[in-house]
């Protein structure tokens, strides 16, 4: 008896954990289970692969509390990420687009949707685009350089010297990507965005905060390697730095390609257009907003042979284009260049957010750049040969 | 290849205060404006950082810059490595000297 009764409760405790390990099977499943289907996609090459950083010498005592002396070498820091994807067919003329992400963001940004639709990376692929997305140096798989933290934590430097690190919250979200009334959690009544995945409504998730990660850049060095104790002498004169310098040195790689930037990224296209020895910038896509009311002449006369779109959206609280894009606009185009700012409302496509590539119609919105590329962008002449794609990790400076 | 043509004569300053640099001067002069006014001035720069209009600055991180000849109060910053560059409070600086690194006591 005693045993049947130890029997039936081991029986009733395993149902127990077996339930509660599908429930929790299940809650973890959930982005997954939510994933769209979606056709076969014929690629005819993908990979992945670092613009270099520079490499810097770390003592031990930086390395980790327990190091010895004889780990003492060279780390490489600020190296950026990028993974590409190319279609088997190649939209004619095509340049291979770059597409970068915002503040507190990764290259998830334009992957799929929080709510398991296709995202932008998979759609201009699909649109035949060779399609290229970097993570901004210091963030996600790129590198940055811890070296400040540690020379802190054994204290060889102040606390107060660490660079700040941004850090997006579910308020400044709601804020900064215009979604509605944060405090309410009431949305606009039109808002394109997936608001169940950011806690609104019965049977919400909070899957969207899964793409906010620490923003690092403030770790960015503003001066070349070795430069930083006044001599100007740079360790590594090949050193890239900042995502602008390579994303200009992908572009040059690429033997010409488009750059796209969302919002803390959406000027970057236009400081890699402008980097000394760039050459392979073919269009320019800012997402909300990077317009600039500092160039110089000789900035306009580098920009006016590039196409420049800016994209807005829906609920500005602000008159849209900013004056400073009205500026530079003006500046762009009465030099012959050719300067586009198109408001989605203003075309008729109505609740947008600042996250334009996770709305509900982000293929809408995707459509409507790629018809400016297709109006505005130079044929690519060269698209026929791969020989200018085949990239690798090593000697390519 | 590209940073290679770099820098070959910079001028580096250094930040005597937390401070920014933006891509208007404009935006500059609005931050400015609402400066003293500690919540709304992080409010605005913050966004203006998200958004890619302005950068923070912190106190003691050396940039390379050159003061704007229209105007003697803004100093470009970062010309170099993320050009056109940023905008700034000139006087938020001090440079330093070519060599060792030390404030040379001119703006």
């Amino acid at each position: 008896m005693k045993d049947q009764r130890s029997t039936t409760r081991t029986a009733l405790s395993c149902a127990a954990l077996l339930v509660l390990a599908l429930a929790s099977a299940i809650a973890a499943a959930q982005e997954f289970r939510d994933l769209k289907p979606s056709p076969p996609l014929v690629l005819r090459g993908e990979g992945s692969f670092f613009i270099d950083g520079y490499t810097q010498a770390i003592a031990p005592k930086y390395i980790s509390p327990s190091a010895f002396a004889s780990d003492a070498g060279n780390s490489m820091v600020n190296q950026m990420y990028v993974q590409y994807q190319r279609p088997q067919e190649r939209r004619h003329g095509a340049y291979p687009l770059l597409i970068v992400h915002g503040c507190c963001l990764s290259s998830k940004s334009w992957q799929t949707t929080p709510d398991g639709r296709m995202g932008w990376d998979e759609y201009f692929v699909r649109r035949g685009f060779d399609t290229y997305l970097a993570e901004q140096v210091s963030r996600g798989r790129s590198g940055f350089n811890a070296l400040q933290y540690q020379m802190v934590l054994v204290g060889d430097a102040p606390a107060t010297s660490n660079p700040p690190i941004l850090i997006a919250t579910d308020a400044f979200a709601w804020n900064v990507f215009r979604w509605g009334n944060f405090s309410t959690l009431t949305p606009f009544a039109d808002e394109q965005f997936p608001m169940n995945t950011v806690g609104v409504g019965p049977g919400s998730t909070l899957t969207f905060y899964n793409q906010v990660i620490p923003d690092l850049n403030s770790t960015l060095p503003n001066v070349p390697a070795g430069c930083a104790d006044g001599t100007c002498t740079p360790r590594d004169p090949n050193a890239v730095y900042s995502t602008p310098a390579a994303m200009a040195q992908l572009a040059n790689d690429l033997n010409g390609a488009i750059l796209m930037g969302h919002s803390q990224s959406s000027g970057y296209p236009t400081m890699a257009a402008l980097q000394p020895g760039s050459s392979g910038v073919r269009g320019i896509v800012q997402l909300e907003t990077g317009c600039f009311g500092n160039l110089t002449a000789a900035d306009i006369d580098i920009l006016k042979n590039i196409p420049i779109l800016i994209l807005v959206a829906d609920h500005f609280s602000t008159p849209q284009p900013s004056a400073t894009c009205v500026a530079q606009m003006q500046q762009i185009n009465s030099a012959g260049g050719d300067m586009t700012f198109i408001s989605l409302p203003a075309i008729g496509i109505h609740g947008n957010s600042h996250m334009m590539m996770l709305d509900h119609n982000n293929l809408q919105v995707a459509d409507v750049i790629i018809n400016w590329i297709d109006q505005h962008v130079k044929s690519n002449d060269d698209s026929g040969s791969d020989d200018s794609e085949v990239r690798s990790d090593t000697n390519r400076r | 290849m590209l940073a290679a043509l770099l820098v070959a004569s910079q001028v580096l300053y250094v930040a005597n205060t937390t401070t920014f640099g933006c891509t208007s001067t404009e935006e500059v002069a609005k931050l400015q404006q609402i400066r003293a006014g500690r919540q709304a001035f992080q409010k605005e720069l913050i966004e203006q950082v998200f958004e890619g209009q302005c950068v923070e600055i912190t106190k003691g991180k050396v940039v390379e810059g050159a003061i704007e000849p229209s105007d003697s109060s803004i100093l470009r910053v970062d010309r170099t490595i993320e050009p056109p560059g940023f905008v700034a409070p000139a006087h938020d600086f001090d440079k330093l000297k070519p060599g060792n690194g030390s404030k040379d006591g001119s703006k």
